[in-house]
């Protein structure tokens, strides 16, 4: 087994790159994974209401490869009824043609209890999923999003996932953290 | 609070240019034995349609704005791509599945952890793990017909996470004391996670709750093997002490 693997960490390290080229056998596979932080280089976000949980979240002091400036995870109670009024983006900075799993990182105390949450997936050039992803069944540790070839985007807003649609139901927090993309 | 670096591109940049290198040679190999055969077309083969179709639909198709305000295909754009979307991910599957024996193990294994003989299971991906920054551990992912989706680590068929997603909401009368919920969670991973006793002797117990889903984790006194991450065992339950979901990550540190 041959393995090469790099390591790239932009300015603060708002996004890591394993990249290797793995041969088994006579057919090569591709693994590589990217961290995407809520706040780094390629995150966005749209509205009022965050709120900031310091020190917490994946990217904590002696966990994930972020800078000092990044250790915390966003919040923003959700919206109810129809549509929302505060949204956040991770744009895939290494759009590869792959099949990738994307993750999302769910804290535990003072985390998401969204049952609802509703993210949206942009790949293979410009198809769209959308999805409704519990986070009130998550304790610290990657919420895996779906499978998909050619991820460019993740995006996540404080309003109902589409099982859900357009419920009344407030005063749950949505959670916007570290996502991760494997292929 | 958003924030605006710039990633170091000429690292960045080498990644690109290995994984481009190797997708070429591959490239060129599928394409001579798509004009030898009437086989189904190679994943190297879809790639290449999939891109020549985007490109004319992105120009020409029909394009619509989703609710975060991207561009994205609709009408016959979003068949045509859909479609080829669907054969891009059959054929990976197909490149990646293991044997017939190896992929029955592991949907035994997934069917015993959530008590349900007659669960449909499919192999969905084999991708990297989510946990480990430094050891290259492939999982694979099964998925069930809720979308729940199973990580295992094919090199012991074993289950390494899963969560379900449907809404736990229990009444009064049934929620159970924690006492009697640490008691299930104890008795679910004496059954299921090899060396609980071990586990329960050496790791650190931490219980929580969100509305009416408990936590009972155990964590590790410390990282291994370089990594960041601290291996962990855990089973989450209702409140009326229903199976959430369950993890047991050590095997990706080993």
């Amino acid at each position: 087994m041959n393995t090469l693997k790099m390591r790239i960490a932009g300015f603060g390290g708002a996004l890591m790159l394993l990249a290797g080229i793995l041969t088994v056998g006579a057919t090569p596979a591709f693994a590589a994974y990217y961290y995407h932080a809520n706040g780094g280089s390629y995150w966005s976000q749209s509205g009022s209401g965050w709120t900031t949980t310091n020190n917490d979240g994946y990217c904590v002091s002696g966990r994930g490869p972020c800078g000092s400036h990044l250790w915390y995870f966003q919040s923003n109670m959700n919206h109810g009824g129809c549509g929302f009024d505060a949204y956040g983006r991770w744009d895939m900075a290494h759009i590869v043609a792959f099949n990738g799993v994307t993750a999302a990182w769910i804290d535990g105390v003072g985390g998401g209890t969204m049952y609802g949450a509703g993210y949206g997936i942009a790949y293979n050039f410009a198809s769209g999923a959308s999805l409704t992803i519990n986070q009130n069944n998550y304790w610290e540790e990657f919420a895996p999003l779906g499978t998909y070839y050619r991820t460019s985007a993740v995006d996540l807003h404080d309003g109902w996932g589409p099982a859900y649609a357009c419920n009344s139901v407030t005063g749950l927090r949505v959670e916007f953290d570290e996502v991760r993309l494997d292929v | 609070m958003t924030q605006t670096k710039v990633i170091s591109g000429g690292v960045l940049a080498l990644g690109l240019v290995l994984g481009a290198v190797w997708g070429l040679t591959l490239t060129l190999g599928s394409a001579t034995q798509a004009q030898t055969s009437q086989a189904p077309m190679s994943v190297e083969a879809l790639k290449a349609q999939i891109e020549q179709t985007a490109q004319e639909e992105l120009a020409n198709g029909c394009l619509e704005k989703n609710e975060f305000g991207r561009d994205v295909f609709c009408g016959s754009s979003k068949e045509k791509m859909d479609a080829l979307h669907d054969q891009i991910q059959a054929a990976i599957r197909a490149e990646t599945i293991r044997s017939a024996d190896q992929v029955e193990a592991v949907k035994s294994n997934i069917r015993e952890m959530v008590g349900s003989p007659s669960l449909d299971l499919r192999f969905d991906a084999a991708v990297s793990n989510p946990y480990t920054e430094k050891n290259d551990v492939k999982v694979e992912y099964y998925k069930d017909a809720a979308g729940t989706m199973y990580m295992v680590n094919p090199a012991t068929n074993k289950v390494l996470a899963f969560t379900f997603n449907k809404v736990f909401q229990v009444s009064a009368d049934k929620k159970l004391s924690v006492e009697e919920l640490r008691s299930k969670a104890d008795a679910y991973l004496t059954k299921h996670v090899d060396g609980f006793a071990q586990v329960k002797s050496e790791y650190t117990l931490e219980e929580g709750s969100k509305g009416d889903v408990h936590v009972f984790r155990y964590n590790a006194p410390k990282a291994v093997g370089g990594e960041d991450m601290i291996p962990f065992v855990q089973v989450k339950l209702s409140a009326a002490g229903e199976l959430v979901g369950f993890s047991d990550i050590r095997s990706l540190f080993q």
